[in-house]
């Protein structure tokens, strides 16, 4: 009984140095920018002596809403954490090029990255996809451009639909944000509008108004409580989808302008 | 709690019923004890053949197996259904197993059936309670091995049941240990028809070690293990795979003529599996899974405390846990599978006190008042959980009861055998599981989709009973009224705002309170025994339960009478029975009842019993439904006929 109680002792001790080694072990670890995020593509940008990184969430991007993260490096191996950065995606088919919408980041970084996004409206197998990121040091003046070759793959649900007004013939393409992992409860809806006003210019649209009907066509049913998006800014609308049960979901768009129909004829498949 | 002043016995208002026609002899037994009696001469019959037969009991069919008990038509959420003050909650969403599934009358030494407002000793309820006691091995015959076998066959269904039981004691300790075995084709109506998916094949062991302990203390572990291979029920889309059960307990308890006559302790657990699925079904569009099990584990003590010869104190104290996950999963063809909770991921933690106390303060007058108080504590235990519950709920960890039961019986003894009884409460009960977060569990009575609603108030009810007794040499009469007023009775309401899940359902309801309701009835049980040769038995029930909108509650059986005569001489007994049910058309429509036509039926049976070598041999043959009627009760799902005619027989050999 003595010898048991003394492993015990031994035993407890023991895993009490462990956890202290551990936690302090995290404490004195540097901070990581990047942590969680995957490498897409990286250089220099231009002569500026800066170095861009694109990062993102998933190994891959597909085509739809990409959040993407920036990270500059100076010279010297430190982050700059306050720039100018401007996107600009192309896709180059041979015979037609064209641009897609986008959202630069904000001067001021989050953690060290400069999150912002770009739409790819179709994957890399019509073409070439290529971004340019244009960064400026407000601090130097030292500005440069990456251009970055990116691989765009066809996601086995499509993210982003487009579709010719019914009101007024305008091109609109909508892309879903939310829900990036879906779940049984109240998901988060979240899409993204844009205007395609031509080759090169995708502003983001806040003149529709969006309701949702989620189903699953399989079992002939829909779900409750899902509650309309609405406009929260830069296009995006925001709302909220039920899904009781995974498998495969339909859901279904309709977009009105005022009282006039858009388009009633697109839907978002999501399946887990 | 085995030792009770004779003078009080008839205190206990409890109806217990002897099992086991054996032990019966040399008893002072009830009215009901004798009709019990009267009526079990079939000793294949199951536990839910002989709770049928109490006129205080209904049984919710919806297969050949694993009906539903109800007293007075509260349903078994309003009642409380216990084994040796054990709570066990079935692992089925659809109510296809009910505690008393899991169990075989073999098991069993008593049924103790209390109703209304004296039924709360084992927890808080608003229509009663069955305890049912578990069999205990006997120390009469130390260093010898008693037992019984028996073997049975029915027509109907082609049933065969086989049963044996073994007891050895030595000075110290007893033990016995039990299995039946029953398998079942599908049955024959009345119509000569098959009736497909209500076979059944299922095997039951239980042992039972006792082991005594200095200063008259007794230790006994009990455990009964329940495995069915296959149930089916004709009136679901979906039949139980398999079904097992795993209960255990260990009990300490020490009887003395002290003060404190008794005292008893009880740790228990038990862990229920239940696998529905339609892979025997035909024509199935989708196949589908639904999983489920049921843990709980608790401990019961309780203490009978003699304060003087006019006076006596039961006390109580219990707490249990149970923990229920339920899961559906569809599998469509070249999709993902579809797959949700149907009771999410829940615990359930209770606390329960309550005290009786008996007062005899002369010889004509008996007075007791109960009283039991709960904590009643629910929690969603995932975050997968509690986002299912969200959709309909928002967000919500669980919910918190306490549950306040109060009554108090008066009865008085008059000449010649006559004794009036009245008893006045208030009781309380707590929502369940299903209630609380059932989550598309359809119902294929009505054909909707029930989601659970965690805002529910409590169920309570002021109950009122009131009984005329003459209980005599030869004649046993005894005439029971009550009236229940049930004040936010739960149902579930429909909801268009929902559409339904399950395919081809007629819609989405939401558990509720629904305003106030009546439930008032009675039943009337009358034992003449003119000769040594005859005896007559007629019993009568009738339930009345209407709610303040003035629709009838659903599930109410019609009024019911068995009238019987048996004819008895040296060994040899003829029983010959007939059992009326009226037409049932207080309907209620919303829960997708329809009128049921009333019915009768008859049954003729002989018991032939003869000793030698002191081996007992008793036969046992009969004719349930004799003229092949094709019926179907009240309270039977999809309103699937019940079997036709039926001839059996049976042999047990005891030793």
């Amino acid at each position: 009984m003595k010898k048991l109680l003394h492993s015990f002792y031994v035993f407890a001790g023991l895993t009490f140095v462990l956890l202290l080694s551990a936690c302090s072990k995290d404490e004195s670890e540097p901070f990581n920018p990047v942590a969680n995020l995957f490498k897409i593509a990286g250089g220099a940008a231009g002569s500026s002596g800066l170095t861009i990184d694109i990062y993102a969430k998933k190994t891959t991007l597909y085509s739809g809403y990409n959040k993407l993260y920036f990270l500059v490096t100076k010279a010297d191996g430190s982050y700059l954490t306050n720039a100018n950065i401007t996107l600009m995606p192309m896709m180059d088919m041979g015979m037609m090029q064209h641009s897609a919408p986008f959202e630069n980041p904000a001067a001021q970084a989050v953690n060290e990255v400069f999150p912002g996004s770009v739409v790819f409206t179709m994957p890399s197998t019509g073409g070439t996809w290529t971004l340019d990121v244009a960064v400026t040091d407000p601090a130097t003046s030292q500005s440069g451009t990456y251009t970055a070759n990116l691989q765009i793959e066809s996601p086995t649900e499509a993210r982003i639909k487009s579709f010719t007004s019914a009101h007024n013939g305008e091109k609109f393409h909508v892309a879903v944000i939310e829900p990036a992992v879906p779940f049984i409860g109240i998901n988060d809806f979240e899409i993204a509008i844009y205007k395609g006003v031509s080759m090169m210019s995708y502003p983001a649209d806040s003149s529709l108004t969006v309701m949702h009907t989620p189903e699953m066509p399989t079992m002939g049913h829909g779900s409750p409580n899902n509650v309309h998006p609405t406009h929260i800014g830069n296009g995006h609308y925001k709302g909220k989808v039920n899904f009781t049960m995974t498998g495969y979901w339909k859901v279904n768009m309709d977009y009105f302008h005022g009282a006039e129909v858009a388009d009633t004829t697109q839907f978002f498949d999501i399946t887990f | 709690m085995q030792a009770q002043t004779d003078t009080l016995d008839h205190f206990d208002d409890a109806k217990i019923i002897q099992l086991d026609a054996v032990v019966l002899k040399g008893k002072n037994a009830t009215d009901v004890q004798k009709l019990v009696a009267f009526y079990q001469t079939n000793q294949a019959a199951s536990l839910e053949d002989i709770l049928s037969r109490l006129p205080e009991i209904q049984m919710v069919r919806r297969g050949s197996y694993g009906m539903e008990p109800t007293i007075r038509s509260f349903s078994s959420g309003q009642i409380n259904v216990t084994i040796d003050g054990m709570r066990i909650h079935g692992a089925c969403t659809d109510k296809m197993d009910p505690a008393t599934i899991y169990i075989e009358p073999a098991n069993l030494q008593t049924l103790e059936l209390k109703t209304g407002n004296t039924g709360m000793a084992n927890g808080s309820n608003i229509g009663g309670s069955i305890n049912f006691k578990m069999i205990e091995p006997s120390f009469a015959n130390p260093n010898k091995i008693n037992g019984s076998i028996q073997s049975g066959y029915q027509s109907a269904a082609n049933t065969f049941y086989e049963s044996f039981m073994l007891n050895y004691s030595k000075n110290k300790w007893a033990a016995l240990a039990n299995v039946t075995y029953r398998k079942a084709d599908d049955y024959k109506n009345g119509n000569n028809e098959k009736t497909p998916y209500s076979g059944y094949e299922k095997l039951n062991y239980a042992m039972s070690f006792h082991y005594k302990l200095p200063k008259a203390m007794l230790l006994k572990l009990d455990y009964i293990g329940d495995d069915a291979f296959f149930l089916g029920y004709p009136a679901l889309p979906m039949d139980v795979g398999y079904a097992s059960a795993r209960i255990g307990s260990v009990t300490l308890q020490k009887t003395s003529n002290n003060r404190i006559k008794s005292w008893q302790m009880k740790l228990y657990a038990n862990y229920i599996k239940h696998f529905m699925d339609d892979t025997q079904r035909e024509n199935v569009v989708m196949h589908m899974d639904m999983p489920g099990t049921s843990k709980t584990s608790g401990f019961t003590s309780n203490a009978v405390i003699q304060i003087n010869q006019k006076q006596r104190i039961h006390f109580t104290a219990d707490a249990s846990q149970t923990k229920l996950y339920a899961s559906m999963t569809m599998y469509p063809e070249n999709e993902v599978p579809m797959f949700m909770l149907t009771w999410p991921n829940n615990s359930r933690t209770q606390l329960g006190i309550g005290a009786t106390w008996f007062l005899k303060p002369n010889k004509h007058w008996d007075l007791q008042v109960n009283s039991r108080l709960d904590y009643i504590q629910t929690k969603l235990l995932t975050q997968e959980a509690k986002n299912h519950v969200g959709i309909f709920s928002g967000n919500i960890d669980g919910t918190k009861e306490v549950a306040k039961n109060l009554s108090v019986q008066a009865s008085r003894k008059f000449t010649k055998g006559w004794r009036i009884t009245a008893s006045t409460g208030y009781v309380e009960r707590a929502p369940t599981a299903s209630e609380q977060y059932g989550f598309y569990l359809f119902n294929a009575n009505d054909g909707f989709d029930y989601i659970g609603n965690p805002t529910l108030k409590k169920e309570t009810a002021l109950q009122t009973e009131f009984s005329v007794q003459k209980s005599i040499h030869k004649t046993h009469i005894k005439f029971t009224a009550h009236a229940s007023r049930i004040f936010d009775y739960i149902i579930g309401l429909r909801d268009d705002n929902f559409s339904v899940m399950t395919p081809g359902a007629n819609g989405v309801k939401r558990f509720q309170n629904d305003g106030n309701a009546w439930l008032v009835g009675g039943e009337g049980n009358v034992i003449l025994k003119p000769s040594k040769l005859f005896t007559f038995v007629n019993s009568f029930r009738y339930t009345y339960a209407i709610n303040d909108e003035k629709t009838y509650l659903p599930s109410i059986a019609p009024f019911k009478w068995i009238s019987a005569v048996s004819l008895q001489k040296s060994g040899f007994k003829v029983n010959a029975e007939m059992e009326l049910n009226a037409a049932q058309n207080n309907i209620n429509i919303a829960a997708g009842e329809d009128k049921t036509s009333g019915y009768g039926l008859f049954h003729l049976r002989a018991v032939y019993s003869f000793t030698f070598n002191k081996t007992v041999l008793n036969l046992q043959s009969g004719v349930e439904n004799i003229f092949n009627k094709a019926y179907h009760e009240h309270n039977d799902w999809g309103n699937v006929l019940r079997p036709g005619r039926n001839i059996y027989l049976q042999l047990k050999l005891s030793f």
